[in-house]
């Protein structure tokens, strides 16, 4: 008995322990020294000095250091505009997917398959590549404002490139197969005899939607949502390409810090306050949704 | 009152083959009856229960309910609610809601939908159990949760869709008793639909009988055990001995010559021919053992070798061979157990049947 258990521990920790030797030292060893590094002070040419400095969080939440900075809320700012941008993402693209993930999951399993296949093509052209296209299309002198130019419906280009707008178009652009998929996955697991059930109880198509199809589609909502809002938070690469120098977010500060400012502790910190604020917004919004089914289920 | 006429339907296999899933159906079911539709699965009794709530068009034929027409009326306006094969409770509502999504959905005010849910509980006997949730209860509970869904808004029609064949064998045996009280109280028609002839004799006031997607028989459970209109519902319902051969008339008695030259005698009544080609039914409750060789009026005798004999609780069952190789099947009642010691395997019995117990089925040319 005690000998079968210690095999079955040996199995164990033969099956895990490539996976733990890998997270420890590629994923929590460097997280912790970028957390060493937070609370470091910024050499003059780059480097650090090994002082305990509390400045570098300062800086981001615009709090004045008493010498040469002044209250300044324009890292704050960014953070703001990051997740307003990511949550407009988020939503986007979970309007467009519903609906389109509601209707696959009508097909035939053929039909399924091929729409699967197709959600996850974009996966085989380079982003760079993807959306640099978006770039030819939205620039001024893009396809878009010439039809519209010669046509005389305006006289001037829209400024279309280099905006909100297209850092949000370009975020959905390229995460719409992570919303799509766990909603999918949720909607397609869906028994078809509770819709058939509320059916003959007396309810129509729409109430059937909302009162089964969208309360026990939730779990994939929410999943999705987390799955496109993370990445659309820390994104810097849509941002430099359609977003420039106008619309920065914090994954651009970031990269800037670290590979132009060359300010390592100030960018561990911005790092940090990224992952904090993320797992503290998660953590909000997973409540909130348990909350709002727990109400339900009374 | 349910009045189908003519329904047909079809669908076409992956195959590219077509199955007449209905094949001209025809049924009128009464305002307070228990109906049971039974057949094989894939037979097109459930296609003609989602015809009625209307979950499948039919390609042919009228189904009206009260004497208005179904055919453009969707699920949600028809005055009937189903029971689930796989019961559909909603995962995401607690009982109590889950019992009063149909009085909700239909806007009834939430007072009189309270009143409502609480009186169908007490019914079906879930009092105390409104803010469970569905996976925290037991299959029987679960079966209750979905009876009281569908008839707590009080459709003139209920559909079953096997609802006791995920139970086990007693809880099975007890719904069954249960369901025909509540009918009873509820005083709508049931429409009940079951693979098993034993449910459907226990329950039914009518059995309708179908094979292929057709209608084989429709009558009381009696009528329908005891005349069975065909080779079919002689062997879907109960268990038989079926032989088949030439009839011809022996002076007053009517005999059955069987391909491998066995006699069978057997009286005349009013529904069996005389003479021809047909098959003759004998259940295996009809005989007797005849230990003495005396002959009685209006009885007959087959002789057989006894090849097993099993006790199924209570009853013995023989299975024997009769000369000429056909197989035969008896069973007997004996108190006295004494039988498990006296008819053994190779022991010659003496098998005897009222004259007028066979039944004479017309022959099946696809069997």
């Amino acid at each position: 008995m005690a000998l079968a258990g210690t095999r079955k521990r040996v199995r164990l920790a033969g099956l895990l322990s490539p996976i733990t030797i890998l997270l420890t030292v590629f994923f929590i060893a460097p997280l912790s020294i970028l957390l060493v590094y937070a609370f470091l002070e910024p050499g003059l040419y780059g480097g650090v000095v090994w002082n305990f400095y509390d400045q570098n969080f300062g800086r981001i939440l615009g709090w004045a250091d008493g010498y040469y900075e002044e209250f300044d809320p324009v890292y704050f700012s960014i953070f703001g505009r990051s997740f307003r941008l990511a949550i407009t993402t988020v939503l986007i693209s979970l309007l467009l997917c519903y609906p389109a993930a509601l209707w696959v999951t009508s097909l035939s399993e053929r039909w399924r398959s091929f729409f699967l296949f197709l959600i996850t093509l974009p996966f085989f052209a380079s982003l760079v590549v993807r959306l640099f296209a978006w770039v030819l299309i939205l620039k001024p002198t893009g396809w878009i404002n010439e039809t519209l130019i010669s046509i005389g419906m305006i006289v001037k280009p829209f400024d279309m490139l280099y905006t909100e707008g297209a850092v949000v178009l370009g975020m959905v652009y390229v995460f719409i197969p992570f919303m799509f998929l766990p909603l999918y996955a949720s909607l397609e697991k869906l028994d078809r005899s509770l819709l058939e059930a509320s059916g003959d109880l007396g309810a129509g198509r729409f109430k059937t939607f909302m009162r089964v199809t969208l309360p026990l589609s939730v779990p994939g909502m929410v999943g999705g949502s987390i799955i496109v809002f993370i990445p659309s938070l820390g994104n810097f690469i849509v941002p430099d390409l359609l977003g420039g120098a106008k619309v920065l977010m914090i994954g651009n500060l970031i990269e800037q810090q670290f590979l132009e400012a060359r300010n390592w502790p100030f960018g561990s910190a911005l790092a940090w306050m990224v992952m904090v604020a993320v797992l503290l917004f998660l953590l909000i919004y997973v409540t909130v949704v348990n909350r709002a089914e727990a109400l339900q289920e009374q | 009152m349910i009045s189908i006429r003519n329904a047909c339907k079809r669908f076409n296999t992956p195959e590219g083959s077509v199955v007449h899933a209905l094949q001209s159906v025809s049924l009128e079911v009464g305002n307070t009856e228990f109906i049971t539709l039974l057949g094989p699965s894939g037979c097109g009794k459930t296609t003609l229960l989602r015809s009625v709530s209307g979950f499948e068009d039919l390609d042919e034929g009228v189904i009206d309910i009260d004497g208005q027409e179904m055919t453009h009326v969707p699920p949600n306006k028809r005055p009937v609610n189903t029971v689930f094969q796989n019961y559909a409770l909603f995962p995401h509502l607690s009982v109590g809601k889950n019992i009063g999504y149909g009085l909700e959905v239909t806007g009834c005010p939430p007072a009189e939908r309270n009143q409502r849910v609480g009186e169908v509980m007490e019914l079906v006997g879930l009092e105390g159990y409104e803010r469970r949730m569905p996976r925290q209860l037991s299959g029987g509970q679960q079966q209750r949760v979905a009876l009281a869904r569908a008839i707590v808004n009080r459709p003139r029609v209920l559909l079953l869709d096997e609802p006791l064949s995920a139970l086990d064998r007693k809880l099975r045996e007890s719904m069954q008793l249960e369901l025909k009280n509540i009918q009873h109280e509820l005083g709508i028609a049931f429409v009940f639909v079951t693979h098993d002839q034993q449910e459907a004799l226990t329950m039914s006031d009518r059995i309708v009988v179908i094979d292929q997607g057709a209608v084989q028989q429709i009558g009381s459970p009696t009528e329908v055990y005891d005349w069975p209109a065909s080779i079919f519902v002689a062997r879907f319902v109960g268990e038989g001995n079926l032989f088949e051969g030439e009839l011809y008339m022996d002076g007053v008695t009517l005999h059955l010559r069987t391909d491998q030259g066995v006699e069978v005698q057997l009286s005349e009544n009013d529904k069996s021919r005389r003479s021809g080609r047909a098959v003759v039914l004998i259940r295996p409750e009809d005989f007797q053992l005849d230990p003495t060789s005396e002959p009685i009026a209006d009885h007959a005798v087959l002789e057989a070798e006894v090849t097993q004999t099993i006790f199924v609780g209570t009853d013995f069952q023989i299975v024997a061979t009769i000369d000429g190789g056909l197989p035969i099947k008896a069973t007997i009642r004996d108190p006295s157990r004494t039988l498990a010691r006296e008819v053994q395997s190779g022991s010659r019995i003496r098998l005897r049947y009222r004259l007028d117990a066979p039944r004479v089925l017309p022959p099946d040319s696809s069997d």
